[in-house]
């Protein structure tokens, strides 16, 4: 285990003076008053005890005294200590109220937790596995959990909230250094519940906004969305099976044969389908005819702006969830299903190295007879239907949650991922 | 006492233990279905008091094996699902079947209708049935560790959706809880209706010893709070075996309502675990310190208003689920009108000590270690209470060390004080002083050097129910495993010493340390008849012409 810094934040003049409380200090002078009045009552009642047992021992002080109550003395003990805690439950209540009130300007930040990791979203659609915030900003965190309840705990800032499945909660706290501070998962969440660490990373301004610009995120509506709205899905199966039209599963990337019409000698034309080629065959159906099927498709250079058809063009290129996995390319790689294995928490269960876990290692997984009831062995399709819903296909209860927002593109990365760690019985 | 005469009133002097005759053959009054099937408070005290020694050092064992292994970083000893179920079962045994039982099943059920001039309690076959309700729910406890995928690993609270989806054997864990918590209802109502019809003329709510009182009170919360925690465990095994949905957020459900439903017992709980070992250091300090108890009416009011304010704060336990602001506000502020009546007892009880004339036999002792103990534990639940405070350290070791001081250094200690004070009565023998003070200091040291540390690492951050921990926690945890050992030497001291009294120990006398209560009118070792139509009762406290005979 790393150990980042765990030291409190400095207390540092406030850029919104009056505005904006102090949250930390705020806690701490709460902690400061109980444990002073605690300890001021501890010793009261063992040097009493003490004392007692020495000076009223039965060899120095033989004869008892006969008295059973003091009217006076329980109404000082029972109002002093009311006095007290009325007092110590002011403090407490007016420090969580510090913690709580988030300050309007505050940079609001997602988090998701999942077994065993964390996952945060950055205005504009970034994701990251650490929370990197800029150094003196206020920054409001919404949290949500995708499986059981985990807690999400930052010391340094005195700040606790679960995270609960199905219901959002929130937090804030300001940064007022740089430097690393740990989060750890405060709720019990099963087998790697230690090891669910991350860390808040407090950065420059110009440091944290070079961190969201390394990978833009595409804004507005998804392709899908788009598709969707202009009927292209009518025809075209995102799912591999063909209907009116081919299907766009896998399509990127692919190169297509079009016949063109009019033609005489009905010759071929084979075209690769990256960025450019798919604009030109969406844009351009009159000369595109796709081999095998009824030309039908009308054209759509008059139906989509620029924009849409980029969203399009990015959502056939890197699926809806692509963003969160950083840089796709134009064909799914092992690579990015490892980056993606990662950020879903998979690896959390599944060892990547042979190590039993929670579920088997993913390391020559491929081929290996499964603990299905139906002990089918672990191919494409039963990594596929593990995907879309585990106990269903392994017959049984399982503690793996199912993950059917993947997209077939991510589908594809995580087998070929499976595949790079080799097939059972050693054949690469 | 005439060994040769065999007519049925020997029963008012031949040990509850022993045979009911003469022990010759065809007496029936020893044999393993007279302890089984007995209706006696005695012997079913006796026999929870056996059952629940058993489980505490199983349960013990398992927290010095979790000691053990967090006393260095890194995997090592045990594997990570082992650690998780270990801290588990840790939890399960010790809260379901050692701490809430431990004082009222076996010392209450034994004393409680003699402290009240009564032959037995209400129901004695229903209290027979609580005691075989016990033993079901122990042995489906034990069974749910060795059978099934795997045992519960959810930590003792069960929280779901995580109970809901783990594959471990959580729902047979939840019915023995469930069939645990019966046993604890039954014995509740029988105490209370004890109360109630089985005083003796003359035994006036005011004249009612306070250990009484504490289990009265205690009663109240067994039969009104724990039929949540039945209805609770039911729900997780039926969100498990019948998929309802309740707690689960994606078919409408909602976890926070689990965490209500646990903790609307699970609070509560904490005042069964605590109240009679309350009521216990309230018999005890008097009687050593030969002076009536400071402040009777505050003292037995107090554990009445605790019973009741303590039912309505459950949620501080949960300032970070995520439910509302102003429950954190109303929940923080109940919580801090609990401490009060809290802070009443122990200053009746220093004031009972003052002016007094005070020998500090073992009893004693441990009964102001309790109160060291207690008071550690119980300011800081302040900070627990404390809503901003709490935010910090909740789920971290600082709870946990919190809930062992209260709970080991308190009930754990008012139980090694009972046991010190009735021990001869019960057994007809005396251990060791000498011994048992030696045990008391280990146990005391050991507890400090074990929880201590933890208050630290709480509040430096360190999670509760981690496997692993960051390097800089490293030094703290390895004196806490220090502490685990020397407490494990003290109780093991204590146990040993206890032991010996009961087989080897000098006959005791009737009434060694000059209680006023009744049962120090009775011949010792207890009889298995205890009174002889109705005693007329005393007052508990008054001293006067009362002495140690021993």
């Amino acid at each position: 285990m790393s150990a980042p810094e765990l030291a409190a934040p400095q207390a540092v003049a406030t850029a919104h003076p009056g505005d904006l409380v102090n949250a930390v200090a705020s806690v701490d002078a709460t902690f400061l008053l109980i444990f002073g009045i605690s300890a001021a009552l501890l010793l009261l009642i063992t040097t009493a005890m003490v004392y007692f047992v020495i000076r009223y021992n039965r060899k120095r002080h033989p004869i008892p005294a006969d008295f059973s109550s003091n009217l006076w003395a329980e109404i000082v003990w029972t109002v002093l200590p009311t006095l007290l805690v009325m007092g110590m439950f002011w403090s407490g209540w007016h420090s969580f109220r510090a913690l709580r009130d988030a300050p309007a300007d505050a940079l609001e930040i997602q988090v998701m937790a999942r077994m065993w990791s964390w996952d945060f979203e950055y205005p504009g659609g970034k994701h990251s596995g650490t929370l990197v915030v800029p150094v003196g900003r206020p920054v409001k965190l919404s949290l949500t959990s995708k499986d059981v309840i985990h807690g999400f705990f930052a010391p340094a800032f005195r700040l606790k909230i679960d995270t609960v499945p199905g219901m959002t909660s929130h937090a804030w706290f300001r940064a007022d250094k740089e430097g690393e501070y740990v989060i750890f998962c405060s709720v019990y969440c099963g087998l790697q519940h230690a090891r669910m660490l991350s860390a808040i990373k407090a950065v420059s301004q110009e440091e944290y906004d070079r961190f969201l610009a390394e990978n833009p995120a595409s804004t507005g509506p998804s392709g899908k969305a788009v598709m969707d709205a202009k009927g292209c899905l009518g025809c075209h199966s995102l799912d591999g099976t063909e209907s009116v039209g081919p299907t766009l599963k896998g399509v990127f990337g692919s190169t297509g044969v079009f016949v063109v019409p009019g033609a005489k000698d009905k010759s071929e034309k084979k075209l690769v389908l990256d960025e450019a080629g798919l604009k030109q065959v969406i844009m351009e159906q009159r000369t595109w005819r796709v081999k095998g099927f009824e030309p039908i498709m009308p054209g759509y250079a008059d139906q989509l702006t620029p924009e849409e058809l980029n969203q399009i063009i990015d959502f056939l290129k890197n699926g809806e969830k692509a963003d969160s996995t950083g840089g796709a390319t134009a064909t799914a790689t092992p690579e990015q299903g490892r980056d993606l294995a990662e950020a879903q928490g998979c690896l959390g269960c599944h060892s990547a190295d042979g190590s039993e876990l929670v579920g088997p290692s993913f390391k020559g997984l491929m081929g290996k007879p499964s603990t299905a009831k139906d002990k089918a062995v672990v191919d494409r399709a039963f990594v596929q239907a593990i995907l879309k819903d585990p106990a269903a296909r392994l017959g049984r209860p399982s503690s793996m949650p199912a993950f059917p927002d993947l997209t077939e593109v991510q589908r594809q990365q995580l087998l070929l991922y499976l595949e790079s760690l080799g097939a059972h019985g050693g054949h690469q | 006492m005439d060994q040769t005469d065999h007519q049925s009133d020997d029963l008012t002097t031949r040990p509850f233990f022993g045979p009911k005759g003469s022990g010759g053959p065809g007496d029936k009054g020893l044999g393993p279905a007279s302890w089984l099937f007995s209706t006696d408070h005695k012997r079913i005290g006796l026999l929870y008091l056996g059952l629940i020694g058993l489980m505490f050092i199983a349960a013990l064992a398992l927290g010095l094996i979790l000691r053990l292994k967090l006393m260095t970083p890194g995997s090592t000893l045990l594997s990570p699902q082992e650690y998780n179920a270990m801290f588990t079962l840790h939890g399960v045994i010790m809260v379901f079947l050692v701490v809430i039982p431990s004082i009222p099943a076996s010392f209450g059920n034994i004393f409680l209708p003699l402290h009240i001039g009564a032959n037995d309690v209400s129901f004695p076959r229903l209290n027979n049935f609580s005691w075989w309700l016990y033993v079901t729910g122990m042995v489906l406890a034990i069974t749910s560790i060795f059978t099934g995928s795997g045992a519960p690993d959810t930590g003792w609270t069960f929280y779901v959706p995580f109970s809901e989806r783990t594959t471990t054997n959580v729902s047979l864990a939840v019915i023995a809880v469930f069939i645990l918590g019966f046993s604890s209802i039954l014995t509740g109502l029988n105490f209370i209706t004890t109360v109630h019809r089985l005083r003796a003329p003359g035994m006036t709510w005011k004249k009612l010893p306070l250990f009484v009182w504490s289990l009265y009170a205690t009663g109240w919360i067994q039969v009104l709070a724990t039929p949540i925690l039945g209805i609770t465990a039911l729900l997780i095994f039926a969100e498990r075996v019948l998929h309802l949905g309740l707690f689960d957020a994606a078919r409408g459900g909602d976890p926070l309502l689990y965490q209500h439903l646990f903790w609307i017992y699970s609070h509560p709980a904490v005042y069964i675990m605590i109240l009679p070992a309350m009521g216990v250091i309230s018999e005890i300090i008097p009687v050593f310190a030969r002076k009536p108890i400071f402040g009777y009416n505050m003292i037995a009011f107090s554990s009445l208003a605790i019973a009741f304010a303590g039912s309505l704060v459950w949620a501080h336990h949960m300032f970070t689920s995520g439910m509302s602001d102003t429950a954190v506000l109303i929940f923080s502020f109940l919580t801090f009108v609990v401490a009060i009546p809290s802070a009443i007892k122990v200053f009746n009880w220093l004031s009972t000590l003052y002016q007094g004339s005070i020998s500090l036999d073992p009893p004693l002792l441990y009964a102001l270690g309790f109160i060291f103990m207690f008071s550690i534990g119980g300011l800081t639940g302040l900070v627990l209470g404390s809503a901003g405070t709490d935010i910090h350290v909740h789920d971290t070791y600082f709870v946990v060390a919190h809930f062992h001081y209260v709970i080991f250094g308190g009930t754990g200690l008012g139980m090694f004080a009972a046991m010190h004070f009735w021990f001869p009565k019960v057994f007809g023998r005396m251990y060791d002083h000498g011994r048992a003070a030696w045990a008391f200091w280990l146990v005391i040291l050991g507890m400090n050097v074990l929880y201590f540390p933890m208050f630290i690492m709480g509040l430096q951050g360190m999670p509760r129910r981690y496997y692993d921990y960051l390097p800089q926690y490293g030094p703290m945890q390895m004196v806490s495993t220090w502490g685990s050992w020397l407490l494990a030497v003290g109780l093991g001291l204590m146990f040993w010493n206890l032991y010996r009294g009961s087989r080897y120990g000098p006959a005791a006398t009737k009434n060694p340390w000059g209680g006023a209560t009744l049962e120090w009118t009775l011949p010792t070792p207890l009889p298995h008849e205890a009174f002889e139509g109705d005693p007329s009762a005393p007052e508990p406290y008054d001293f006067k012409g009362v002495n140690p005979d021993g």
